[in-house]
């Protein structure tokens, strides 16, 4: 009876290891037009509260929401997010450490505008400090430029 | 302690019985058997002034008996049951105390960082480059690119 007990025990922290190990990655992605108009103080659209302290630091006045998502993405597995026709981010992410963060690869690819092309505008390889913001950006869109806002975190 | 060999025979005077030797004249020489009368003079005394003495009749020794027996040979009573209960708690409290913390991610680490590994760009004529960003110091990957049409 003990025996069985304590092999019941094991199995139940041996599963729970296995599913911490094999979560799948919480991500959030927002993808911001930053743009400068002008303005005296820094505008906010709408939707923008949570990554407002990550771009309230580069160098525009006017930020406004493209377009954003919260999900959950495989390890080891590229996940697709298009941020509008031209422009979308890949991500990898490839091991937790031990401190909970996330090495993963990002890429951010265009598409040229007859969409025969498609190239890696950006492409980086890096640890993610969990529920930490990372921006990436620079790549021009409309009057302004993308930025990519990104969160990660075990899930 | 009277060590003489007529204490005996000094008890067995004392309650009165016949005794072949001459207790009595030994007594007056030995100053041992004297003190040991005496003491048996003066316990006789005491019990004498007790007023109400517990006398326990013939009847009443079965039972009288029964209980000193069953005061000694019932086994005191264990709390074993509950003692082991309360180890397979404590045991239980711990194991799962251990397992949550060793499972929970727990607050962030202090010094995990966020770090660039590595970056690049694909687009002609452009350059990538890595930076910290606004009060919260936010991890900053960042294509510059050229004036003019990138397609």
């Amino acid at each position: 009876m003990k025996f069985f007990a304590l092999m019941l025990c094991g199995l139940s922290l041996s599963a729970s290891v296995y599913a911490a190990d094999n979560e799948p990655i919480s991500v959030s992605m927002v993808a911001v037009q930053a743009s400068n108009e002008g303005r005296s103080v820094k505008y906010f659209g709408e939707g923008l509260q949570k990554v407002r302290s990550a771009i309230g630091g580069l160098d525009y006045d006017t930020f406004s929401k493209l377009t954003s998502i919260d999900t959950t993405i495989p390890l080891n597995e590229e996940t697709k997010f298009r941020i509008n026709e031209h422009y979308s981010l890949y991500l990898t992410p490839m091991s937790i450490d031990g401190q909970g963060r996330i090495r993963m690869r990002a890429r951010l690819t265009i598409t040229s505008r007859d969409k025969d092309k498609t190239v890696n505008a950006l492409d980086t390889v890096l640890t993610m400090a969990p529920g930490k913001h990372l921006n990436l950006g620079g790549l021009r869109l409309d009057n302004g430029e993308l930025v990519v806002v990104l969160t990660a975190r075990e899930n | 302690m009277n060590n003489c060999s007529y204490t005996k025979d000094v008890e067995r005077w004392f309650d009165g019985a016949a005794i072949d030797s001459d207790v009595e004249s030994h007594v007056a020489d030995c100053a041992a058997c004297a003190e040991h009368l005496q003491f048996l003079k003066l316990t006789r005394e005491a019990i004498g002034a007790v007023d109400v003495r517990q006398v326990i009749g013939d009847a009443q020794l079965p039972s009288f008996l029964a209980g000193i027996e069953e005061g000694v040979h019932t086994p005191r009573k264990r709390y074993t049951g509950l003692w082991a209960m309360a180890s397979a708690v404590a045991a239980a409290l711990i194991v799962t105390v251990s397992t949550m913390t060793i499972l929970s991610p727990g607050p962030e680490p202090v010094g995990a960082q966020t770090v660039v590994e590595e970056y690049s760009t694909e687009i002609d004529g452009a350059t990538a480059e890595s930076f910290y960003t606004g009060e919260e110091e936010t991890p900053t990957v960042w294509v510059n690119v050229p004036d003019g049409d990138m397609w």
